[in-house]
C-alpha cells in the first residue's frame, strides 16, 4: 500500500478507505508536512459534507452562478421563512434533498414553529466552530453565546448512526467537564444517506465562552464521536 | 451583493452561496471529483469507479480540488 502526501486531501474529507486510512494514518504520524496540512484542511470537510452537488444542470455552464443561485431562490420561495438560519449544515438537504428534507430540519423533534429551535436561533447567530472526526466520519458544528449564567450551546451533528446514546460536554482550560445535554440517537441516525436530517440540540453551561477549551461528544459506554476544539 | 434574503440567518444563507460560488468557480475536474466524492459521500475508490479513472488520481485530484477552493474561500472571506 502505497501512500502519497497528496492523500492528505482525501484523508481529512473523509474518503479513503479502510486500508488506505490506516497506511495513510500511520504515515502521518511521522511527517511532520502532512500533520500540517491535516490541521489547515480540517475545516473543509465540515464545509462540503454540509453542501450538495453543485454541478449546473448543463454541465460546465460558465454561467452556472446565477443558475445557482435562482434555482436557490426557488427552493427559498418553496420553503418557509427560517429554514436557512439552521445554517451551512442544512444546505445539504436543501439543495440535494428539496422541501421534505428541508422541513425535517427545521424541526427534527416534530415542532412546527417556523423561526427554530433554541438550538436553531443559537448555530445560527452565535459563534460557530466545526469539526469532524476522521474515524468516527461524525461532523459536528457548535455554536456558542455568551450569557449572564455562562455560555449557551447549541449543537448540529451528522455522519452518525445509531443507536446510540450521547453527550455534548465542555471541557474547561482548567480541565474540569461540564455537562451541556444528552440525547438518543435511533438506528437510522442523523445526516446520513437515508436520513438527511441532523441532529440539534441545545444546552447551557455555567462556564464563559473563553473558559473552554474544547467540546466534546461522548458515547455513553465509552468512546468520543467528536472533539471540536475553540 | 447576493440576492440572498437577509433572513434571520442572513450571515449563514450568505456564507452558504459563497461557498456554491467557490465551487462553481473550481475547474471542471476539481469540481466533479468533490461533487463524486465527498457531496455523494462516496470513498476515492467508488468515485474512481464512477469516473473511469484510477484511485491514485482521485486522491491527486481531491487534495488539488481542495487546495484550490480553499484558496477560492480565502478570497471570498470565508475561513476554515
Amino acid at each position: 500500500m502505497s501512500v502519497e502526501h497528496t492523500d492528505v486531501g482525501a484523508y481529512a474529507l473523509g474518503l479513503l478507505e479502510d486500508d488506505d486510512r490506516r497506511a495513510f494514518e500511520q504515515h502521518v504520524t511521522g511527517c511532520a508536512e502532512c500533520t500540517a496540512e491535516l490541521h489547515g484542511l480540517a475545516g473543509m470537510r465540515a464545509l462540503l459534507t454540509g453542501v450538495g452537488p453543485v454541478e449546473a444542470d448543463d454541465g460546465d455552464l460558465p454561467d452556472g452562478v446565477p443558475d445557482l443561485l435562482s434555482r436557490r431562490r426557488r427552493e427559498d420561495r418553496r420553503r418557509r421563512r427560517g429554514t436557512l438560519v439552521i445554517g451551512l449544515a442544512a444546505g445539504v438537504a436543501l439543495v440535494a434533498g428539496g422541501v421534505t428534507a428541508g422541513a425535517a430540519l427545521v424541526s427534527p423533534g416534530g415542532g412546527t414553529h417556523q423561526h427554530g429551535s433554541p438550538a436553531a436561533d443559537v448555530l445560527a447567530k452565535g459563534t460557530r466552530h466545526t469539526a469532524t472526526d476522521p474515524t468516527t466520519h461524525a461532523v459536528a458544528v457548535v455554536a456558542t453565546r455568551p450569557e449572564t449564567f455562562g455560555t449557551e450551546v447549541g449543537l448540529d451533528l451528522a455522519g452518525v448512526r445509531g443507536p446510540l446514546t450521547c453527550r455534548l460536554v465542555a471541557v474547561l482550560r482548567s480541565g474540569r467537564q461540564q455537562a451541556v445535554t444528552e440525547w438518543a440517537v435511533p438506528p437510522k441516525g442523523y445526516g446520513v444517506p437515508g436520513s438527511r436530517a441532523h441532529l440539534q440540540v441545545h444546552g447551557g453551561i455555567a462556564a464563559s465562552p473563553g473558559e473552554v477549551s474544547r467540546y466534546d461528544v461522548l458515547i455513553e459506554g465509552g468512546g468520543r464521536l467528536v472533539s471540536i476544539p475553540v | 451583493m447576493f440576492p440572498v434574503k437577509a433572513a434571520d440567518g442572513s450571515e449563514d444563507a450568505l456564507r452558504q452561496v459563497v461557498i456554491a460560488e467557490a465551487l462553481n468557480g473550481l475547474s471542471r475536474d476539481h469540481r466533479e471529483v468533490l461533487t463524486e466524492t465527498v457531496m455523494r459521500r462516496r470513498t476515492v475508490n467508488e468515485a474512481a469507479d464512477i469516473l473511469g479513472l484510477p484511485v491514485s488520481i482521485v486522491k491527486s485530484r481531491v487534495y488539488y480540488a481542495l487546495r484550490a477552493l480553499r484558496i477560492l474561500l480565502e478570497e471570498r472571506g470565508v475561513t476554515t
